[in-house]
């Protein structure tokens, strides 16, 4: 009896990872198809645009930049003057600065005349506070707003940010992005479309910058990183961009918008409260907030996005940094969905909270757990002899095959799209990878996966006790003050 | 739960007890008669035989008392029984075959037992070959040779009695179909998307010369003289009835006449007509693809087809936001409706992009710039619109129509208009903006503030004052208080300047800041 109790048990696991791995395969197919009809559209969309009339159009919403900057003190004069020179008409820039230590506040001074002003302005959303904000006595600067606070973290210093913006569309970037010159004007053009819903927020493509040639602020000469990890990352930025979210923007679920190059309707964000500081995944976070809020408040909206490369960025090569930063990514997704636990499976919240949601609380939040428990349950199905070789070998050819038919698909993608890669060994180092990822990258990501859930639960960089109850409503959050934190 | 299920698993096999194997029974005496060996067992055979006889000459060992010859102790119980044969066929004494298992006698019964323990244990096995005496060994074998080899654990069973197996196989099925489904759509797509680029570029290449001489070479009468037949001529016959070279060939043709002025573009329209290419432009309308239907519509508003005016105004309140986008943007452009009424019957609120789109219209042309019936439209954002365009085009013959209008107009009307009369300094009475000083719409408070802000007097500082006061909101309050500040410093101050509440104060200390003059 105790002996059929095991093999039934072993026959449901078994059968369990199998559903599992299904539903991966066929939910991947989908968004490949799915993100194939959305680039089409998108395409077909970019023949009938003029994006020169969104320059000088009085129509055009106003746009505030919004730059937090730590210790960017080396670059954080020549990336102001790279924001200022975008190609729109009615647009601020605001840099703040979260508190640095080095001498970003000087540099700064000095080379925009600044001076300290009285600027009076709403704070709506509570953040550490403002040391002084700063405006230019020269007029070429006059777009300028220098913002210099106590240290509070990315979210808290876009917090700051956004109580002292005046426009009516908010640009979140990192500030040692590189933004196209054009880059304002396609991502308002979302916002602008729009008839019968209120666009609450645009994401962008963030591309990877190492190794690229940069001329006046825009990459001139695309070239794959040298490294394993830096090569790696662009075939995963490409899965993620063209594939993952514009599937999700085919049917409105989109659930992230990139931190580092992501627009807002300020109206909105002021509604929700902000950005949450006490979480690391403050990007998504707040996006899951403001879908929530439309959806309480029974408002038709959408979440779009725009695959258009015109954001670049420099990506972690070394194995330590990059280590850092996914820990912190899946500690910010699960605290997230833990935040928010009431949407799941909640028909109130239609596609978020019965598709978007449900994914990435199965697929990205759990896939490094499941696929731990998939390899241990392996191992012992082949120490007890209950395993079939010719089951391990089609297991794992379904999987590999499936991993670089994706990733395959994306590069292609990418190609069709964009061809931004041309030299032909670039394409070859990058397929090489898309072979090799499997077994030598994809082991350290679920790694690293793995750490950020134990992280999670001994409570590292989060805040314990509000995330683990959630929020009731979106609008909670504005009964958060920061000084809790 | 998988260590649990282990754990569970070698905990409970070791406490299962072992199960009774059945074995079939064999008689020792069988075994024993056939001249096998069973281990541990020996024989002696024992006779007492008269005492002239000598024995030693069959084995025996001479009686050591009362005449009884034994033999050795012997390993083949046949030895034993061929040996009493012997001995009783001579002297007819039959003996004693005596039975000793590791040195101690035992009996018939125990014997037996002791065989049937080492047959129970496979400690003994009796091979066929050794019990039959009937079948020949090597027959057996060749016999054995000609049967097929088939397995007793077939790989087909295997997999098919596994439920595990027969899913992953049927996901692996599924997976490998459509991703050669995917593959083969993709690399289609991809070639055809490749051998299109490369048409389009020899395309491009085969025109540019004879679009080049005609217009640098030709007079704008050469052209309109000049046949259809004469103008294919200069280009290659053999593509002319291609629709992707026709395509390249508008394209060029439109890239041209955005560039050029004058003559040259009446030129372009001249040689888009003479090869019947408008024909094909609205062709496209009929297509089921909406980009291949705003692509004619385009092309009809870039070369002024005014004959497919009436086709393109079906489209007009089309569902697809870019083919009625670009149907309205061209009847704006195209057709003779100075009243703006296509734009009046759109069913859609008008987007952003839209409003950005017809705005460049209407401004360059000039004959466009009756927006009454705008402004009488049932749809709203169309109203607003028109109101837009007041402000946008400088239209103050509308403001009076904007006065009369504002009571009843909607909030989004109303700050438009706000913005309107803010930027010619016009309103007629005050009154009805001091009354939206108490709407709850944030957005027209502001406006009406901003307007009383510069075209206010003093009744209006009370108004605004009241305002600071009741108003929870930073920005209203930061607006009003501009607004007063704006009209009379001296009042400002008299009413801020010593004030004690903490956003009134910083609000003064930013007025009051030079550097922040404009923000």
């Amino acid at each position: 009896m105790y002996s059929l109790l095991f093999e039934i048990l072993i026959e449901i696991l078994g059968i369990l990872f199998l559903l599992y791995s299904f539903f991966i395969i066929v939910s991947y197919l989908i968004m490949t198809v799915l993100s194939a009809l959305e680039m089409r559209d998108h395409l077909r969309k970019n023949k009938f645009a003029d994006y020169l009339d969104v320059v000088t159009s009085p129509v055009s919403p106003s746009i505030s930049i919004i730059a937090p900057a730590y210790n960017e003190g080396l670059n954080i004069v020549q990336n102001a003057k790279s924001l200022m020179t975008l190609h729109y008409s009615k647009f601020e820039v605001i840099i703040v600065n979260d508190g640095s230590k080095d001498d970003s506040v000087e540099k700064m001074i000095e080379s925009f005349d600044l001076v300290k002003t009285d600027f009076a302005f709403n704070p709506s959303i509570d953040c550490k506070p403002i040391r002084a904000i700063y405006k230019s006595t020269n007029r070429s600067f006059s777009k300028l707003t220098f913002v210099d606070k106590e240290n509070g973290g990315k979210a808290d210093a876009l917090n700051a940010g956004i109580n002292v913006s005046t426009m009516d569309v908010i640009a979140c970037i990192d500030v040692d992005c590189i933004l196209s010159s054009g880059s304002l004007t396609r991502m308002v053009r979302p916002f602008m479309e729009e008839t019968n819903r209120k666009v609450i927020a645009v994401g962008g493509v963030i591309g990877v910058a190492n190794n690229c040639e940069v001329k006046d602020g825009t990459v001139t000469d695309y070239r794959v990183p040298d490294s394993l990890l830096g090569k790696f990352q662009v075939i995963e930025y490409f899965r993620s961009f063209l594939m993952g979210r514009m599937a999700w923007t085919r049917i409105n679920g989109l659930m992230l918008i990139s931190g580092a190059f992501g627009f807002f309707n300020r109206e909105i964000v002021l509604k929700v409260g902000g950005y949450f500081p006490q979480t690391v995944g403050e990007d998504m976070e707040l996006i899951v907030r403001m879908r929530r809020y439309m959806e309480e408040e029974k408002v038709p909206y959408k979440v779009g996005f725009v695959p258009d490369p015109l954001c670049w960025t420099e990506v972690p090569e070394s194995e330590e940094i990059l280590s850092r930063q996914r820990n912190r990514w899946m500690r910010g997704t699960i605290e997230t969905l833990q935040l928010h636990k009431k949407i799941g499976m909640n028909p109130k919240y239609g596609i978020l909270g019965m598709i978007s949601f449900p994914f990435w609380s199965i697929y990205e939040k759990n896939a490094p757990i499941m696929e731990t428990i998939g390899v241990i349950y392996t191992l012992a199905m082949i120490i007890t002899g209950d395993f079939s070789a010719i089951y391990l070998v089609a297991l794992f050819v379904l999987i590999y095959f499936f991993s670089v038919l994706i990733s395959s698909f994306s590069i292609l993608y990418e190609q069709m799209a964009y061809n931004n890669y041309k030299n032909k060994k670039d394409l070859r180092s990058l397929l090489k990878i898309v072979l090799l990822e499997p077994f030598i990258i994809h082991p350290r990501v679920v790694w690293w996966g793995l750490k950020g859930h134990w992280d999670f639960l001994k409570g590292k960089g989060g805040w314990g006790i509000m995330i683990r109850s959630g929020f009731k409503k979106a609008v909670d959050k504005q009964e958060v003050g920061v000084t809790q934190n | 739960m998988t260590f649990f299920a282990l754990l569970l698993f070698f905990s409970l096999q070791a406490q299962q007890p072992e199960p009774e194997e059945d074995f079939v029974p064999v008689p020792v005496e069988e075994v024993l008669s056939k001249g096998l060996e069973i281990p541990g067992v020996r024989f002696v055979y024992s006779v007492s035989l008269p005492s002239n006889i000598d024995a030693s000459g069959y084995a025996l060992n001479p009686p050591s008392s009362a005449n009884l010859w034994a033999t050795d102790t012997l390993q083949f119980f046949i030895d034993a029984k061929a040996l009493q044969d012997s001995i009783y066929k001579h002297h007819n004494v039959l003996g004693e075959i005596q039975s000793f298992l590791f040195d101690e006698t035992i009996s018939e019964e125990g014997l037996q037992a002791y065989f049937d323990n080492l047959l129970r244990n496979e400690l003994y096995i009796i091979e066929e070959a050794q019990v039959s005496e009937d079948v020949n060994v090597g027959e057996l074998i060749i016999l054995g040779n000609k049967i097929p080899f088939k397995p007793f654990y077939r790989l087909k069973i295997q997999i098919l009695t596994d439920i595990r197996m027969i899913i992953l196989i049927s996901f692996l099925t599924f997976f490998v179909l459509a991703a050669i489904v995917l593959v083969i759509v993709i690399f289609i797509i991809k070639t055809n998307k490749r051998n299109k680029d490369i048409l389009v570029m020899r395309f491009k290449d085969l025109c540019y010369e004879p679009l080049s001489n005609l217009l640098f070479e030709k007079s704008l009468e050469d052209i309109q003289n000049m046949s259809k037949g004469d103008i294919a001529g200069i280009l290659p016959k053999n593509l002319m009835h291609k629709p992707l070279f026709k395509d390249v060939l508008i394209q060029e043709i439109i890239s041209l006449n955005k560039n050029m002025k004058g003559d040259f573009k009446l030129k372009l329209k001249l040689v888009y007509r003479k090869l019947d290419l408008d024909k094909h432009t609205i062709k496209k309308l009929s297509s089921k693809r909406w980009d291949i239907i705003t692509t004619g519509i385009v092309e009809i508003n870039e070369m002024d087809v005014v004959e497919a005016e009436a086709k393109v105004a079906q489209f007009i309140n089309h569902e697809n936001f870019y083919i009625r986008s670009n149907a309205v943007a061209t009847l704006l452009n195209i057709s003779s409706d100075s009243d703006l009424k296509v734009l009046a019957d759109q069913k859609y609120p008008l987007s952003k992009w839209q409003q950005m789109i017809y705005y460049r219209i209407i401004r360059y042309t000039k004959n466009n710039r009756n927006v009454s019936f705008l402004l009488e439209s049932e749809n709203e954002s169309v109203r607003v619109f028109g109101v837009k365009l007041i402000r946008y085009l400088g239209l103050v013959d509308q403001l009076e129509f904007l006065n009369n209008y504002y009571p009843q107009a909607g909030d989004p009307e109303k700050i438009e208009i706000l913005r309107c009369f803010n930027m010619f300094g016009f309103v007629e009475s005050l009154d009805v903006i001091y009354a939206d000083l108490k709407s709850e719409n944030k957005d027209l408070v502001k406006e009406a503030v901003s307007l009383i802000q510069n075209i206010g007097d003093k009744i209006s500082l009370v108004a605004l004052f009241e305002l600071s006061q009741v108003t929870e909101d930073f920005d209203i309050k930061k607006a009003a208080m501009k607004a007063i500040y704006t009209l009379n410093k001296i009042v400002f101050e008299e009413y801020f300047g010593e004030s004690a509440d903490d956003w009134e104060r910083k609000i003064c200390l930013h007025l009051n800041d030079p550097v922040l003059t404009n923000v």
